[in-house]
């Protein structure tokens, strides 16, 4: 017979090796789990849980931290995907050249001219100098531009600084973010809200500034925000 | 906030809710790659990532499907996207080495597709080395994993699932809606036939396979000191061993 000074530590020795075979084994089939069993739902609730409960404050005080960084910057993205914007999948390809007038394919003219500013302007008069690449995830034959958004209008889906490529064209959709030329005031990049014949809602995501209208007239309408590169990525 | 109640605010992008869902399964995501043995060189940049991933599904599926769906699904979303982004890249780094070193095989084709499948840490690091560590465990203890795996009927392996997640017995036994005493016996059976099982498979292959296996089962105690002297060793002990299961530990 051993000693019994070594019973115990056999025991839990045993434990863990066990516990080290086990994991082994399922290693292979975890995830085959049956998800609707609701035991391996209460299962997959009990090691969320336990795995908070097992952070040291200091890492509960970083995750905090990172948690708010992922929740601005998700709040973005799905405000924007409700209103049919696309997250540009990477950052801009930009190139420089001056062109007067003269589009090239599969390139998007870029104007330095933020969508709430440039009174009495006219988008298309401008010569370009800067365009970008249009991402292979739209289709060709359209015509874009690309604008950069001046202004907290939009926000939390849209901040100052981002670019949004917009498709051009009068046709407006409710609960689409487009670009539109406000009598006497310039381009403005707002949500589409109720549609008559006469008028076009026009409000912005920003509870501090009012919603409006403007006659229903294509003139006024530039076109629909399809994608946006976001400044804080 | 019920997690039912969380998609809901997610979708009408609440950022509360969304700081909510990120501290609530942020902890979970980092368990499942300490477990799978995944180095982040970010976490934050990987965590985004894959919770992010999470919420645009859950977000877009909970406006078409019924919402009870979507909420049963968060674990599966998670595990999904965890394996998708960890272990994905972890496969293909592991193909990059082997360009690299131009050490192409049938026999490391197979650790590669294992890679996804695997997801102990301890098998990963029993199969040692950086390279290794890329790809996931070695072939010969893949192919144990998979023995061992076949082996077990759904109950079990879910059964094992938990007690390898360091789940209380207690909350085993009301899962399984058993006895506290009914729910142990169960486990230690499960695990001396595995044992058994195991102790079979090594005496069943090759040499070279059986080496590495007879070291990772004595440092995971699938056998003991008194059991195996050595890879020699075995062959002999093996008639008397397995004869009775369990060997010199007996059983629990």
């Amino acid at each position: 017979m051993e000693p019994t000074e070594y019973a115990g530590d056999r025991h839990e020795r045993r434990e863990r090796e066990m516990d080290e075979l086990a994991r082994l084994t399922v290693s292979a089939g975890e995830h085959r789990l049956d998800p609707a069993d609701a035991a391996n739902a209460e299962f997959h609730e009990w090691l969320a849980r336990d795995a908070r409960a097992g952070q040291r404050s200091g890492e509960r005080r970083a995750t905090e931290a990172r948690a708010e960084r992922f929740a601005r910057r998700m709040q973005a993205l799905v405000l924007a995907r409700q209103l049919g914007v696309i997250a540009a999948p990477s950052d801009p390809v930009v190139r420089e050249f001056r062109s007067e007038g003269a589009v090239r394919e599969g390139l998007v003219p870029w104007p330095e001219l933020g969508v709430a500013a440039g009174v009495g302007r006219e988008l298309w008069d401008e010569p370009c100098e800067r365009w970008i690449e249009l991402p292979r995830a739209l289709a060709t034959g359209h015509k874009y531009v690309a604008l950069t958004v001046s202004g907290s209008s939009m926000e939390p889906a849209l901040h100052a600084g981002d670019v949004v490529l917009v498709s051009v064209g009068a046709n407006v959709r409710r609960d689409s973010i487009v670009v539109a030329r406000r009598p006497e005031e310039g381009y403005v990049v707002k949500a589409v809200g109720r549609l008559s014949r006469r008028a076009i809602e026009l409000r912005s995501l920003n509870p501090e500034f009012a919603t409006f209208s403007i006659p229903r007239e294509n003139a006024l309408i530039v076109g629909t925000v399809v994608m946006r590169w976001c400044a804080h990525q | 906030m019920s997690d039912a109640e969380l998609v809901r605010a997610m979708r009408d992008g609440s950022y509360e809710a969304l700081r909510e869902f990120y501290l609530r399964f942020e902890p979970l995501l980092a368990r499942y790659a300490a477990r799978a043995g995944v180095a982040s060189g970010d976490w934050e940049a990987d965590a985004h990532d894959v919770l992010g991933a999470v919420v645009l599904s859950l977000v877009e599926r909970s406006s078409r499907a019924k919402e009870r769906e979507s909420v049963r699904d968060i674990h599966a979303y998670i595990q999904r996207a965890f394996r998708n982004h960890f272990l994905d890249a972890r496969r293909s780094l592991a193909r990059r080495e082997e360009r690299d070193t131009r050490a192409t095989s049938s026999a490391e084709e197979t650790g590669e597709r294992m890679a996804l499948a695997s997801c102990s840490e301890g098998s990963v690091r029993a199969s040692g080395g950086a390279a290794a560590r890329a790809a996931g465990p070695s072939p010969a203890i893949a192919r144990l994993a998979a023995t061992l795996d076949a082996e077990l009927s759904p109950e079990e392996r879910q059964m094992l699932t938990w007690v390898s997640n360091a789940v209380p017995m207690r909350e085993i036994a009301k899962w399984l809606g058993i006895g506290y005493s009914a729910a142990k016996v169960r486990l230690s059976r499960t695990r001396s036939r595995l044992r058994e099982r195991a102790l079979r498979h090594v005496n069943e292959c090759t040499a070279a396979e059986r080496e590495e296996l007879v070291e990772l089962l004595r440092r995971s105690g699938g056998i003991g000191r008194g059991m195996v002297r050595s890879a020699r060793g075995i062959a002999a002990s093996r008639a008397s061993r397995v004869a009775e299961p369990g060997g010199a530990h007996g059983t629990d």
